[in-house]
């Protein structure tokens, strides 16, 4: 009977399983997942904290689901070691368990402030969310003048935090280290797009600001930007990146870059070693270039991949991944591969007050857009991601 | 076999994993919220949702469809009413 383990109950993990348990009945399939929870949707979590879904409806497994499928699912267990040469994994309980077939999909570290408090929060987990729902039934507890948060960062989850907020009818500021959201990949001009949106929406924004000290002895009470300025808050909404979680790979001596080295079918350069998701930094053939991914939908798909070429059919991951996000009811989307580093040319299409495109080109191909305020050419521009366009 | 397909606009963010898995089933709007097609097209205009014919293998890949979609925003229902995803 083969043994497959996968590192990481996620949806590209969570995923895999199924497709694995759908090809081959004999298999014995485990999951070890450092969270306490089946598998849930992360991008329910801001729902969930506006209240918008109840807490049962973030979860999309059940524990009968692990059982009716063969699946064991270790919670809140962690995999301390990848043994390459005898193939195990030992736990944090101390197991050894013998794999024929490893997949490692880990997905991402938050980064965090090297300071804390109680009142500064983070969006990654289900954990966080209920702790953000107490912090926002706390605040609305305190008197009218008290009931202000506070957002450090210039990405997704810097908006994700800031639709909650709003929703909450919390006024909030926004602190960010660049000069704009998303300063290393936007344009100047689509900037512009999202600043006069935060000010129409009386969101006031305080850019360049590399660093943020946090006020108060336990509780939060405001906080200091690098400037000097000291805004009072009783919640700090943080979003300041993300990294590959690889540590027990790189123990293990599997290579690693950004993220976790795989090939375009998630295999690592370790036989028998695979990856997926939100960890693996692969050879994408649509765009042409290694690249890691921190989008949902690209982690489900992989999943299914990788599960196909651990069962046998080799199937490349050719998958034009989106993100998409609103911001106070503005909708953003980045299609493809936007890492501006990467791009031979940025197009800038169209800017008008409420809406812009960004073309991103490399070796005269479209890889990668970015839709801001008009979404009507996103089917369009996805389907032409990996071709040629006109100069 | 006749599937009723259900959008919540509310709940959809735009992630269009469903129109990935099943374009013929899906299409995003220009609200960025994803709505419903009959073998791909859209009969009597843009709708949340809708009564469609479909074979045993185009269920199967509505139904991943459904799955995919990371808000839960779609729902299926055979032709009896009997909820087919989410399971509740």
């Amino acid at each position: 009977m083969r043994n497959i383990i996968i590192i990481g109950g996620g949806i590209a993990g969570t995923t895999a399983a199924d497709e694995i348990r759908t090809r081959d009945k004999e298999c014995s399939i485990i999951i070890l997942d450092a969270e306490v929870h089946p598998c849930y949707s992360r991008v329910l979590l801001t729902h969930y904290v506006k209240g918008v879904v109840g807490r049962e409806k973030v979860f999309l497994k059940q524990p009968q689901w692990y059982y009716d499928k063969n699946i064991e699912i270790m919670l809140g267990v962690r995999a301390e070691e990848i043994n390459l040469q005898n193939k195990f994994v030992r736990t944090s309980e101390g197991r050894e368990l013998p794999y024929d077939e490893l997949l490692v999909t880990t997905g991402t570290e938050i980064d965090l402030l090297n300071d804390d408090r109680r009142g500064v929060s983070y969006l990654n987990t289900l954990d966080d969310a209920d702790a953000l729902i107490s912090l926002i039934g706390e605040l609305k507890t305190r008197p009218t003048a008290e009931r202000r948060a506070f957002i450090y960062g210039g990405g997704f989850i810097a908006l994700e935090y800031a639709n909650i907020f709003s929703h909450h009818g919390i006024p909030f500021g926004i602190a960010m280290r660049g000069k704009g959201f998303w300063s290393k990949v936007l344009s100047p001009a689509s900037q512009q797009v999202l600043a006069r949106h935060a000010e129409k929406n009386n969101v006031p924004m305080y850019l360049n600001e590399p660093s943020i000290e946090l006020l108060g002895d336990e509780e939060l009470m405001g906080v200091r930007l690098a400037s000097g300025k000291d805004i009072p808050c009783g919640i700090l909404g943080v979003g300041i990146g993300h990294r590959a979680n690889e540590k027990v790979v790189i123990d293990a001596g599997i290579p690693t870059n950004h993220g976790i080295l795989a090939n375009e079918y998630l295999e690592t350069s370790v036989e028998h070693v695979y990856t997926a998701g939100d960890a693996a930094e692969f050879d994408d053939t649509v765009i042409g270039r290694r690249i890691r991914y921190g989008n949902w939908t690209n982690a489900l798909m992989q999943g299914r991949t990788v599960a196909k070429t651990m069962c046998g059919e080799r199937t490349a991951s050719r998958f034009v991944p989106a993100f998409s996000i609103a911001f106070l009811e503005m909708q953003i989307v980045f299609i493809g591969d936007t890492a501006r580093e990467f791009a031979d040319e940025v197009r800038q299409v169209a800017t008008e007050e409420d809406k812009a495109c960004e073309l991103y080109l490399r070796g005269g191909k479209l890889v990668g857009a970015v839709l801001i305020g008009d979404m009507t050419q996103r089917g369009a521009l996805t389907k032409n991601i990996g071709h040629e366009v006109e100069a | 076999m006749k599937l009723r397909i259900i959008v919540d606009p509310d709940l959809c963010i735009g992630a269009a994993s469903c129109v990935t898995v099943a374009p013929d089933s899906f299409v995003m709007n220009p609200e960025n919220k994803a709505e419903v097609l009959e073998a791909g097209r859209s009969p009597n205009g843009p709708k949340y949702e809708r009564t469609v014919e479909m074979s045993e293998a185009e269920k199967e890949n509505l139904i991943v469809a459904a799955q995919s979609c990371p808000t839960l925003a779609i729902a299926i229902f055979d032709e009896a009413g009997t909820q087919l995803y989410p399971m509740n």
